[in-house]
């Protein structure tokens, strides 16, 4: 009778062992299939804080013709600041007038100013912290 | 304890691996389709920005008075920033840059990406795709192209969580099947086992009935056989060879009932076929005849075999008596022997209503029997006999005639 129970015993033991091993195999293999979502193009991001690459530059509104801005720089020199689609002006109620005392802060590409930020008495913003343009669609 | 069967067990985790099998062959699948689909993109994309800015130049080299600001390729970032696919266009002609739309600056792009966009570079969720070309006669322009693919990853990542959802899913399915098939087989084995038991006590019944029926003709004989004597207070030696008779036939069963336990033990004598046959013949003939049944015994050449001739007259007799009983009245039976080289066989064949073909494979079964009356161990005994000599027994049956061959071998010379 006892040899009986500790077969018994034992024989619960294996199936036990078994479902154990099953289970942690199923559970392995959901970790896996969630690892795998975070595998495709798992490379270090080389997208770097756009902050370092903006200039800031303070001047006077000269001439508006959109989408080009000529902005009086305190340091002497004429920008040209590209203003981006007239549609999205007008969408934001944005205004600018010359002769408005302005602070450009964005990125300078070739012989142009492309504006993340535009401050005068209000702050116009136009491109996000990446410095994509916000009439970009998502 | 989920599954108590080992070989349930075992096919239902070769289902779920096979199961899982297919769902990663399902992400392998989406994955290339979006990775194609990104490649194609890229390619349009590159096409698109060759046209635009080769008709760009085309019409700054066409008109006569151009701004000095408009003849800068950058001109063209707002434009090509807004377009929602494109992470980042370069445009270079020898080391000079003419157009970089990459918020951050190329300057900042991993080497690698230089190195490989030929061929096109999937990195993070950027697909780069670059090439030369041929905007306007001798101007030679370098184009780099970086596709958006956070969509693509987007969409990957739902497909595996949903394929991850439908993955468990299917699992917990699986096994809650896998459980209840299991739960089935338990009960059919207890009911199986229920049954045998249930068969087993049905045939010690019989069994008892069997061996209470043969004992009491015997007791009765001897008992009143004793009482006879009793009453007139002398031996009679009729009497007493009834009594002998009965004992000797009591001795036989006992006998013959420890053998379907024990196993046969058969003591082989050279035994004279022919002279089996007549034995059977003549006790057998009478029998026939009351059911008006013609009973032929074929002659044969004398073959001599060595055999039980108690045990093997034993059992021809209960195939034979079978065969009556199948016809019961007005038919044919014929006992016959085939000489093989290696052995002999006993025939019998009739032409009754033949066994019926789910019966043939339980007839040498114990206790298995389609008669009222039977106990069903006449054929099992005819099977242990014939197996007992070394040889075996074989049915053909179908309606109208059924031949039984009992097999034995040969002596080794």
């Amino acid at each position: 009778m006892a040899q009986e129970m500790l077969a018994f015993k034992k024989d619960e033991d294996y199936h036990m062992l078994t479902e154990g091993k099953m289970y942690i195999l199923l559970a392995s293999w959901s970790i896996l299939l969630v690892f795998i979502t975070s595998v495709w193009g798992g490379q270090p991001d080389f997208s770097p804080s756009f902050k370092g690459e903006e200039v800031t530059i303070r001047g006077e509104v000269v001439e508006i013709n959109h989408p080009i801005l000529v902005l009086q720089g305190e340091d002497g020199k004429k920008y040209l600041v590209r203003l981006g689609p007239y549609w999205f002006w007008k969408q934001k109620g944005y205004q600018l007038e010359p002769g408005t005392t302005i602070e450009v802060i964005g990125f300078k590409r070739g012989k142009f100013i492309f504006p993340r930020l535009i401050k005068d008495h209000q702050v116009l913003r136009l491109r996000d912290e990446r410095g994509f343009p916000l009439w970009r669609p998502h | 304890m989920l599954f108590t069967d080992k070989k349930h067990r075992f096919v239902f985790l070769i289902a779920l691996v096979i199961f899982f099998l297919a769902t990663l062959a399902e992400l392998f699948l989406i994955r290339t389709v979006l990775e194609k689909n990104a490649i194609r993109n890229a390619r349009s994309a590159f096409i698109f920005l060759e046209a635009r800015i080769g008709a760009y130049l085309e019409t700054l080299r066409l008109l006569p008075q151009v701004p000095e600001y408009l003849q800068d390729l950058a001109w063209l970032t707002d434009e090509l920033q807004g377009q929602p696919s494109l992470v980042g266009v370069l445009v270079k002609e020898g080391n000079s840059v003419l157009l970089d739309t990459f918020p951050e600056g190329f300057f900042n792009l991993p080497p690698e990406v230089f190195e490989k966009c030929r061929q096109g570079l999937m990195m993070n969720e950027v697909y780069f795709y670059c090439g030369e070309f041929e905007s306007v006669p001798n101007r030679r322009l370098f184009l780099l192209v970086g596709i958006d693919l956070s969509y693509e990853h987007q969409v990957f990542k739902e497909a595996v969580i949903l394929t991850l959802l439908i993955f468990l899913t299917g699992g917990v399915l699986l096994g809650l099947a896998f459980y209840y098939v299991d739960r089935l087989s338990r009960r059919q084995e207890e009911l199986e086992r229920r049954l045998s038991a249930s068969e087993k006590l049905a045939a010690m019944g019989k069994l008892s009935a069997m061996i209470a029926h043969e004992i009491r003709n015997p007791l009765n004989s001897i008992l009143m056989g004793l009482q006879y004597m009793a009453e007139m207070g002398e031996l009679s030696p009729e009497v007493l060879q009834t009594i002998r008779q009965e004992a000797e036939r009591l001795t036989e069963l006992t006998g013959e009932l420890l053998s379907y336990t024990k196993g046969f033990e058969i003591h082989p004598e050279p035994v004279s076929v022919r002279q089996l046959l007549e034995e059977l013949k003549l006790k057998l003939l009478p029998r026939a005849q009351i059911q008006n049944i013609d009973f032929q015994v074929e002659t044969v050449p004398d073959i001599v075999l060595h055999l039980d001739r108690r045990w093997v007259l034993r059992a021809l007799e209960n195939v034979i008596r079978n065969a009556f009983e199948a016809i019961g009245k007005d038919g044919h039976v014929w006992l016959r022997v085939e000489e093989r080289p290696q052995e002999v066989v006993f025939l019998i064949e009739d032409d009754g209503p033949g066994i019926p073909q789910k019966d043939q494979e339980h007839l040498f079964e114990p206790f298995f029997t389609t008669k009222d009356s039977g106990f069903g161990l006449g054929l099992y005994l005819v099977r242990k006999v014939v197996e007992a000599h070394g040889g075996r027994v074989e049915v053909d049956s179908r309606k109208g005639r059924t031949v039984f061959r009992l097999v034995f071998p040969k002596p080794h010379i």
